[in-house]
């Protein structure tokens, strides 16, 4: 059932925080319990089913960043991926001698150094086409979906809107309602 | 290559990968509708609803475009 309460103003902003944290969970703190679920699968499903597609490097800050920003809205998933992509980048880096951050092409911002790119290519961690943009598209569009999710958490929180509406009533049968009511005279 | 693993290196795709749009659609329309309808009840036909009008929109815009590059250019 709904229930409407005076808005307290750290509800929306717990809403969504746990909503961008968890995909859903900020559903599932205003007591939208089965719809969190369902966002929570949906979109965490979409960012590892991208991750798979791809790989390590579906998330990549330093060649893709628009897709990067819109992976990060999923929260933990994102930020798990950043971390293994980070973590293999400076592995990768470290072998070859270079500085993590100086591993893209300063004269093609959205190309790597010659040698990064071949330590990429002989461990079967370079993401070419077609699957660098079903994987980033996968993961992307879940980050998006994941900021409809949130503004709908913080919304329905701002409004004070608490658990599911009620059920939609029943139209009384022709007979119920002269029976049920009286006419006023 | 030392050995492929999941998660880790990418998936060599076909020609075929255009059909992945279709469960992208689902989850997209899945995700919105859940946001959207005012009782869950309503959230099958609503989602099989968004999902086929996606899906043919994409199938009328796959027509046009194959009709103006075989009849057009």
């Amino acid at each position: 059932m709904t229930k409407t309460r005076t808005p307290n103003p750290l509800t929306p902003f717990l809403a969504g925080l746990l909503g961008w944290l968890i995909p859903g969970a900020g559903h599932v703190y205003l007591g939208r319990t089965l719809r969190g679920v369902v966002i929570c699968i949906c979109i965490n499903g979409l960012f590892w089913t991208g991750v798979a597609i791809g790989g390590t490097f579906t998330v990549e800050p330093l060649t893709q960043r628009w897709w990067f920003a819109a992976q990060m809205c999923t929260g933990a998933s994102g930020l798990a991926g950043w971390f293994r992509q980070e973590r293999t980048r400076t592995r990768i880096a470290g072998d070859l001698g270079m500085d993590p951050r100086d591993v893209v092409d300063p004269r093609a911002p959205d190309r790597y150094q010659p040698e990064y790119a071949q330590a990429l290519l002989r461990e079967d961690l370079a993401v070419s086409y077609p699957a660098d943009n079903v994987a980033r598209v996968y993961s992307g569009v879940a980050g998006m979906l994941n900021i409809m999710a949130v503004f709908d958490a913080v919304m329905l929180a701002a409004m004070g809107r608490l658990g599911e509406p009620p059920p939609p009533q029943k139209k009384p049968k022709n007979g119920a309602k002269a029976k049920a009511g009286e006419e006023p005279k | 290559m030392i050995g492929w693993s999941l998660f880790v290196n990418p998936i060599q795709m076909g020609v075929h990968h255009v059909w992945l749009v279709l469960p992208l659609c689902a989850v997209l329309a899945v995700v919105y509708k859940t946001i959207r309808v005012e009782h869950l009840r309503h959230l099958p036909m609503a989602v099989l609803g968004l999902w086929a009008y996606m899906a043919g929109g994409f199938i009328v815009l796959g027509v046009a475009f194959w009709v103006l590059v075989e009849y057009f250019a």
